[in-house]
């Protein structure tokens, strides 16, 4: 089975624009999906005039909203549950 | 809480950065009339009208973050002469900070009671006979309140079995708990300075974004780009966390140091000697007969005070707050220094208009947005110590309660421990002015915070004030520990 890696900007600018929400949904959709759903908090992902950042599964994803990261997280959740 | 940002925060906050980094980079002048296309361009806005009002508002956003009032510029001044302006003026400490952006204020509806389309026109009219004014007539099939009679009581609403009348209190009016806000002729929401105590709750509790306070950040950068004499950053015990979860207090002296401050001293060193000041004072003014004093650390609080019960302003403690006590204390013996405070506080600023110590003062939200101005990543640098300037009581001062504790703790051995009324909220300082105007206060203490759950709780912080305390709670922890551990 496979796992959603998203690694969250804590980076200043990333802080000012909202990184926290972003860190909150994640963590809350953690409690579902336990295992399969990693969490992780990164310095900086090189993209601070965009913020807030996150990187899925590698991807990288800027200005996001806590709706448009949950539904990316959700999308690919869903597809590794067809897959296996 | 929620940890949702608004849009509306997050514009604000870009426009902070780009107009801080365009400071540090000299091009401030040169390139300040393209800032509102920028963000414009760089947000999904909805627009309220047109782009033509957007970008007119955030010209007048930018002149907050520049410090100067809408009376100090002419009506159609470019950006570009306003940033000179603000260049070259030494005068950007105000005692009103507050202001309301007319252009962006979006008038909302002033009518207390509304009768909405749940209205049925029943056979039971119950809100008709529930009016002590007979305001209520139906009218087409629909009750209709007549607003020359409506005294605004809400029985209406409370006995409309259908919800269909509901109360609409403007969010601004609302969160002001001193009725410094009222609409003027035209429906635009007005501050009166006479009333204001400058706590800003009104600043975030506004949808549209449309009240803000003046900015010291051109006037900061300038300082800390120069080299003929040393700023320090006085940073506000409730500092902890704020600037995200990978950044410690070592990591923000650090940083602060990498955009020009020469040292960064915890505030919470001098609210330590303003609990032991106020302690002695407690002691003495009860030896005098006198039945209660009141805490002085939180501005808007003693505004309150000064504005709206200036009868009362003998029982206001005498004793500086941490923010003038620390800078006092460094002026004394360097008073080359320039002192800039940061903190989560908006009347802060105002404070500091007051005494000739503090050179300016910033918010958390302001520092930060000056840090990636100048592409400074607090998360990014190598692990540091914490901070050790202060011990618990001081750092204590940032929430509810802590000024009490750190008071009952210097208060001499085996004296009578106070009964304290806390204050904790402007509203809840209005209701025991109130008490103590009446004489029918039950307490020899008042701990007045203008911000519910104290200075965590301020208009000027960055994180949810649950987690703040939790952070705080422990950083006082470990005051505690390396305390025992010193044997001091």
């Amino acid at each position: 089975m496979q796992s959603v890696e998203v690694e969250i900007c804590a980076g200043t600018a990333c802080h000012l624009m909202g990184a926290q929400g972003l860190l909150d949904v994640t963590n809350t959709l953690k409690q579902t999906h336990g295992q399969r759903l990693q969490v992780k908090l990164t310095h900086c992902l090189g993209a601070c005039a965009h913020g807030p950042n996150a990187r899925i599964n590698g991807t990288l994803y800027s200005r996001l909203t806590e709706e448009k990261l949950l539904a990316l997280v959700n999308e690919l959740l869903a597809d590794n549950r067809g897959a296996r | 809480m929620n940890t949702t940002l608004s849009e509306v925060t997050k514009i604000k906050r870009q426009l902070y950065t780009t107009i801080a980094r365009l400071t540090w980079q000299d091009k401030l002048v040169e390139q300040i009339d393209d800032v509102p296309d920028e963000i414009l361009d760089n947000n999904e806005i909805s627009y309220r009208c047109c782009e033509h009002k957007e970008r007119a508002i955030l010209r007048e956003k930018a002149r907050l973050v520049l410090g100067l009032a809408a009376d100090q510029v002419s009506r159609h001044a470019s950006l570009q002469s306003m940033a000179q302006q603000a260049l070259a003026t030494s005068e950007f400490k105000r005692s009103c900070n507050v202001e309301m952006l007319s252009v962006a204020c979006d008038r909302c509806p002033i009518d207390r009671y509304v009768v909405t389309d749940a209205c049925r026109n029943c056979g039971a009219h119950y809100c008709k006979n529930a009016c002590p004014k007979n305001a209520i007539t139906i009218v087409n099939n629909r009750a209709y309140i007549d607003r020359n009679r409506c005294i605004e009581c809400g029985r209406c609403a409370n006995s409309c079995s259908y919800h269909a009348i509901v109360q609409i209190t403007r969010p601004c009016e609302q969160a002001c708990a001193v009725g410094a806000i009222r609409p003027d002729a035209d429906g635009i929401a007005e501050i009166d300075c006479n009333k204001c105590v400058g706590c800003g709750a009104c600043i975030n509790a506004c949808p549209f974004g449309s009240i803000g306070d003046y900015t010291h950040v051109i006037p900061a950068i300038e300082m800390l780009k120069q080299t003929d004499y040393p700023v320090y950053a006085l940073i506000a015990p409730a500092f902890v966390g704020q600037f995200g979860p990978k950044v410690n207090s070592g990591a923000i002296v650090t940083g602060l140091k990498q955009i020009g401050f020469q040292k960064v001293i915890e505030v919470a060193q001098g609210a330590e000697a303003v609990a032991a000041l106020e302690a002695t004072e407690y002691v003495e003014r009860k030896q005098d007969g006198a039945k209660v004093m009141t805490s002085s650390c939180c501005p808007a609080f003693v505004g309150l005070i000064t504005k709206h019960y200036p009868d009362q302003l003998g029982a206001v403690s005498h004793t500086p707050s941490p923010m003038v006590q620390l800078a006092t204390a460094i002026k004394a013996q360097q008073p080359e220094a320039r002192l800039v405070f940061i903190g989560p506080c908006v009347a802060k600023k105002a404070e500091a208009a007051t005494t000739p110590y503090l050179d300016a003062v910033l918010t958390f939200e302001e520092a930060a947005c000056m840090l990636v101005g100048k592409g400074v990543n607090l998360a990014s640098l190598a692990a540091q110590p914490e901070m050790a300037d202060a011990g618990p009581l001081g750092r204590g001062f940032a929430k509810s309660g802590g000024v009490t504790e750190a008071l009952v703790a210097y208060l001499p051995p085996g004296y009578p421990v106070p009964t304290v009324q806390q204050a904790d909220g402007l509203q809840a300082a209005v209701a025991a002015c109130d008490d103590l105007r009446a004489g029918r206060l039950d307490a020899d203490f008042i701990e007045g915070m203008a911000c519910a759950g104290g200075c965590i709780a301020g208009p000027g912080t960055l994180i949810n004030p649950k987690v703040a305390e939790r952070l705080l709670d422990r950083f006082c922890k470990e005051a505690d520990a390396m305390k025992k551990a010193t044997g001091n």
